[in-house]
């Protein structure tokens, strides 16, 4: 029983250059791949989104059972708070607009359902591609208005969009309600760091971090998580922080592509 | 043939779930790397000769390129190396008592 090397660097090499063949059909074999196993795709993602609330539900009964009493006494004091905001709401409406913290409400937006994760850690993909008018940069974002990720790849009828915490994604953000503004960037992982972060402001942990968009890419004033406390030397020009991100994906069934705003 | 289907389906149903189920269930760095253990499995388990590995690596390899950026053909040949390279070791230098089990 002998190795043939030759014959099985031949079919090597054989099936090298069909698979980098395959990289001038990128498109129609993604977005063909995506057409035929996409209903799969979907349904065994909501299976795992309604096994793992069930697991949650589980594993957490007694912290549930203690949750539900504090949110009842909550709820008697959020009737109260209320009567109160709603007298506040005007007002509140006019400082949100002086701080640019308005998302946007004329925003169009598309729903799309969540179709999975990818391979590698910090991209996602949504059944609406090209034909339902998706283009690559748009933002996704969820129905409480949480950046998730930009739109990276783009097929007839599914796309592909890069989290925020995917290595090379990058959005400009501030810390809301200061003029503390910044870069949120991807390590990796689910890793958020916001960074280029001036070293003479004060930037408190735990603070709400939104987008503050340099260019036209994204509206401003979408939510991206909340910092901790901020890292680095102090002869450095600027300071960092890590981001929680605000939520994740895997808590959503849809989510809503900016097609314009 | 009939073996050959089975692995293929095997993988790519483990490509569904490195995508679709386990993201709920568990961090991400827990199963990053299950279809890789699932193609050294069955190479390391099948006879010297047999083509399972290369049938996982190809629709294992295929199935996580479409699924993921970058170049397509990228995960099917560094499965199919690592398939040629363990084979290559096992005829050579390894012999396993169980190995024919497959």
């Amino acid at each position: 029983m002998r190795f043939h090397l030759g014959q099985n660097l031949a079919v090597f090499l054989l099936i090298a250059f069909f698979a980098a063949a395959l990289n001038f059909f990128t498109p129609e074999i993604k977005g063909g791949v995506f057409n035929v196993f996409g209903p799969l795709q979907k349904t065994v993602w909501n299976t795992g989104s309604g096994l793992s609330d069930f697991f949650r539900a589980v594993l957490n009964r007694t912290e549930l059972q203690k949750q539900n009493e504090d949110l009842a006494a909550e709820n008697e004091n959020l009737r109260a708070e209320l009567v109160r905001m709603e007298t506040l709401e005007k007002e509140n409406n006019e400082l949100r607009k002086a701080a640019d913290m308005e998302a946007n409400d004329t925003m169009k937006l598309m729903m799309a359902e969540v179709a999975g994760r990818g391979m590698s850690a910090d991209i996602f993909f949504l059944d609406k591609g090209a034909k339902d008018g998706i283009r690559n940069g748009m933002a996704v974002i969820s129905a409480e208005k949480i950046l998730y990720g930009i739109i990276s790849e783009v097929y007839s009828s599914y796309s592909a969009a890069r989290l925020l915490s995917h290595p090379d994604s990058s959005v400009n953000a501030r810390v809301y309600d200061t003029d503390i503004s910044g870069a949120v960037r991807g390590e990796g992982n689910g890793k958020l760091l916001l960074d280029l972060v001036p070293r003479e402001k004060e930037l408190k942990a735990d603070s709400l971090i939104v987008t503050r968009p340099l260019a036209n890419d994204y509206p401003s004033g979408l939510i991206v998580g909340h910092n901790k406390t901020s890292e680095g030397s102090d002869v450095e020009p600027f300071q960092q922080a890590s981001v929680v991100q605000s939520g994740a994906v895997e808590e959503h069934r849809f989510l809503f592509v900016i097609t314009d705003f | 043939m009939r073996k050959i289907i089975v692995v293929s389906a095997a993988a790519y149903l483990l490509v569904l779930l490195q995508i679709g189920f386990l993201p709920h269930l568990m961090p991400y760095e827990w199963y990053r790397y299950l279809l890789a253990f699932f193609v050294i499995l069955i190479t390391v388990c099948e006879r010297p000769r047999g083509k399972l590995g290369f049938a996982a690596a190809l629709v294992g390899g295929f199935f996580a390129d479409v699924f993921s950026e970058g170049y397509m053909g990228t995960h099917l040949l560094l499965f199919l190396v690592l398939v040629f390279a363990i084979k290559f070791i096992l005829r050579h230098y390894v012999r396993f008592p169980t190995a024919r089990a497959i």
